[in-house]
């Protein structure tokens, strides 16, 4: 059967969110930004009338007011997007169980088993967009297809607040002419290698041979050929986004540099934590700890190193990317910011009972940095704490989990 | 150095030796074999430092000498002669004249001083039983070996001999076998208390190729840090794992709430069935059994499939459900005898004990997989 599949984009969504809350601003360009106090100056997100003056997601803050100096940047209220988001997915669900998330504005929806039921991919669409506007005021672009790819370069297609549909007869003069970074996976050094081997639209990329594209980009070659083609299967499932996930990383500039070994534990940890909690969250188990360190003089660097066996545990992440830092860093000048990541993702599964003392040890902590997720999720992150992080709450004072935002890969 | 004797025995003793030289190694002796002609005898010997191995068979010696050849050479040389007997002659520089037939090949050796020494020790007792005997405490054991080189005590097999009573454990952590003979005449020789000691599983599994399905003795003799098994015109000898084994008698249940017997071949086949749709690492889940009303409910689901199998049992205790890895679920079964087997649960999260219907021959535990409860999604 023809697989249904929407993709349904909240358009401008931080930025139409605030001014929901702020309507005296919805006619003037407005941005939602990183906190300048807190030195996380760039652009998150902005509305129409921002993106008139040419201003982009991802530059900092002072390069978007040399292109228009009236732009009024809000802070970042992260609360309040995710209450959209969820608000948005209880609609999605009125039509289908099964919704995957993208970041916290997208969402793929297989509607295959209740098209009896709710009509056609593009009355439910509609619908879905109507009830987005009326019922939470903001709109949303939906992209209707038989894969997920192209669902989701249909909600890219037109926007704000309107459907497209892709099918089988028209994909080719609908996709095939766009260029092809467009293409979900496509990003900046994919897309400098395919231009420079003259594919400059999906359609090229689609009528390459396959072989070559395997030799220019590995595996990634035959996944990116097989999206071009519209051969994509992947399922949509509210779990199956972890299929994507490569690696689990959080960073962060710090409220102020960072100059001792203890400045770095707090931050680490803090890292760490969230890094975990967010492992355990989508199921996941990491092999590899990777630490990223940028002196004051802007000066960066990465190192990685090898966990004895695949953990979620914050305590042993910590502690590797405190050792990769000691045997790193001399302290030639203090740290402005630091990133923990969690790579050579392992699925968690179902847990094997083990006999070895180190096995049980690991799986009494997993139960109870599961304890702890649960009292945060019931009585917020700040309830329960290391005491370490008592230490300087200046630094302490921050969870990234929650402020942490996966933006869609083709947005940046 | 200058001998006669029958091609086909040094050909076999080739062929047993071999299996303790280094197929590459930086040292060129070790790729080699010992070669030592004496009175009456020649003493062939592989040794990669690991294990080492020394094989006599008879021969007409009329000079005595030693020297080393390369292993493969020698060996390919004397099996693709033709004719019964063969003669080996020592030329100078180390080089090796051997004579079958009409055909002549001449290799080049190196000094026997180069090769290394297998280590001879003395022992006041020794650990005597059938090479049928030490067959079976292989076969019944070496499958639930550990893997893992950080954890290297439990990469061999634990023997322990106390009495008339031999056993052979094996661990990983995850599952654990064990294996028990009753020897005819007592054990350990010479000696009044246990004996237990670690061999490499790499030792055991040569051991396995080695010897026969036979009621011929194999005596085991050992050292702080050695081992040695002689058995017919072989001298096998090892090196010992260091360390403590992990203390298995106190991981073994007694009490259980849940008792089946079951058919072992049809729940082997069962349990075979049900792995079909477990493809590789993506496609993977656990069986999950479900006992209750007199019969076992195999099932799995994975990316490929799903299974759904029933085996009838005899049953008494609770209904229960469980998870298995199916490796270790399907490894521990088919090392199993007899017809019927023993399978005694306590709950779904601790071990499962698989025992004879009749006797006490075997112990095979495994350990569950907890079976996940739901990962949420809330952000």
């Amino acid at each position: 059967m023809e697989r249904v599949i929407l993709h349904s984009d909240l358009n401008n969504f931080y930025a139409s969110v605030e001014c929901l809350y702020k309507p005296e601003l919805r006619d003037r360009p407005v941005a939602v930004g990183g906190d300048v106090e807190a030195r996380h100056g760039i652009i998150l997100a902005k509305n129409y009338h921002a993106k008139k003056y040419g201003i982009i997601t991802g530059e900092a803050l002072w390069q978007a007011r040399q292109k228009c100096k009236d732009l009024i940047v809000l802070p970042p209220d992260y609360k309040k997007y995710l209450k959209f988001s969820k608000l948005a997915r209880d609609i999605y669900a009125d039509y289908t169980d099964r919704v995957e998330s993208f970041g916290l504005d997208e969402n793929w929806l297989d509607i295959t088993g209740s098209v009896h039921l709710f009509g056609d991919g593009k009355k439910v669409a509609d619908e879905i967009r109507e009830r987005i506007k009326f019922e939470l005021s903001i709109t949303a672009s939906v992209g209707v297809s038989f894969n997920k790819i192209f669902a989701k370069l249909g909600s890219d297609i037109k926007k704000p607040d309107a459907t497209t549909v892709i099918t089988r007869e028209n994909f080719k003069e609908v996709v095939w002419n766009l260029p092809v970074n467009e293409l979900l996976y496509v990003g900046r050094s994919t897309h400098k290698k395919l231009r420079g081997y003259g594919i400059k639209t999906i359609g090229d990329l689609a009528n390459t041979p396959v072989k070559y594209l395997e030799y220019w980009l590995g595996k990634w070659g035959y996944m990116l050929w097989t999206f071009a083609n519209g051969y994509d299967t992947s399922p949509v499932s509210n779990i199956a986004a972890k299929s994507f996930i490569k690696s689990i990383g959080n960073s962060t500039t710090a409220p102020r540099d960072l100059v001792s070994n203890d400045d770095v534990k707090i931050t680490v940890y803090v890292l760490s934590e969230s890094v975990a909690a967010r492992l355990r969250l989508n199921g996941f188990k990491c092999n590899t700890v990777q630490i990223y360190v940028r002196d004051n003089g802007l000066e960066s660097f990465e190192r990685q190193g090898e966990l004895e066996m695949p953990t979620s545990n914050s305590d042993v992440i910590a502690k590797k990317a405190l050792d990769l830092f000691e045997k790193n860093y001399n302290w030639d000048k203090p740290i402005r910011s630091m990133g923990v990541r969690a790579c050579n993702l392992v699925l968690t599964g179902d847990t094997q009972m083990s006999f070895l003392p180190e096995y049980i040890k690991e799986q009494k902590e997993d139960a109870l940095e599961r304890a702890v997720d649960d009292i945060r999720r019931r009585f917020g992150h700040y309830s329960i704490g290391r005491g370490l992080m008592l230490c300087d709450s200046r630094l302490s004072n921050l969870n990234p989990k929650d402020d942490h935002v996966i933006f869609p890969i083709s947005y940046l | 150095m200058n001998f006669v004797c029958d091609r086909v025995a040094v050909t076999d003793a080739v062929g047993i030796v071999q299996k303790a030289v280094a197929s590459r190694s930086t040292l060129p002796v070790l790729e080699g074999i010992l070669i030592k002609a004496s009175e009456g005898r020649v003493v062939l010997t592989g040794n990669d430092l690991e294990i080492g191995i020394e094989c006599v068979i008879a021969a007409d010696v009329s000079a005595p000498g030693k020297v080393v050849v390369n292993s493969n050479l020698f060996g390919t040389a004397v099996r693709k002669m033709t004719g019964d007997t063969i003669t080996v002659k020592m030329l100078p520089n180390n080089a090796v004249s051997i004579k079958c037939g009409n055909s002549e090949i001449k290799l080049n050796g190196i000094n026997a001083e180069e090769f290394p020494e297998i280590p001879k020790f003395e022992t006041e007792f020794d650990i005597v039983l059938s090479q049928r005997e030490f067959k079976s405490l292989i076969r019944h054991t070496i499958f639930a070996v550990g893997t893992n080189e950080a954890k290297l005590i439990l990469t061999g097999c634990l023997l322990e001999a106390s009495g008339n009573n031999v056993n052979m454990v094996a661990v990983d952590g995850f599952r654990l076998a064990l294996k028990k003979v009753v020897t005819e005449e007592s054990s350990v020789s010479g000696y009044f208390g246990d004996v237990s000691l670690v061999i490499p599983a790499k030792t055991l599994r040569e051991l396995n190729n080695i010897i026969v399905d036979r009621d011929d003795k194999i005596i085991i003799k050992c050292s702080q840090k050695n081992v040695r098994f002689e058995f017919d015109n072989v001298v096998f000898t090892s090196r010992l794992l260091e360390g403590d084994f992990i203390e298995y008698k106190k991981i073994i249940p007694t009490e259980f709430k849940t008792k089946i017997t079951a058919d072992l071949k049809s729940l082997i086949e069962a349990v075979d069935r049900a792995s079909i749709i477990i493809t590789n690492e993506i496609n993977k889940s656990p069986l999950i059994m479900k006992i209750s009303g007199g019969e076992i409910r195999i099932l799995c689901e994975t990316g490929a499939g799903a299974v759904d199998e029933v085996v009838p049992v005899e049953m008494t205790g609770a209904d229960i459900e469980i998870g298995f890895n199916n490796k270790y679920l399907l490894e521990a079964l088919k090392a199993a005898e007899g017809d019927r087997v023993n399978l005694d649960f306590i709950g779904p999260i601790n071990p499962c004990l698989i025992t004879p219907y009749e006797g006490d021959d075997f112990k095979f535990i495994v350990l569950p997989v907890r079976l996940r409860t739901d990962v949420s999604m809330d952000v």
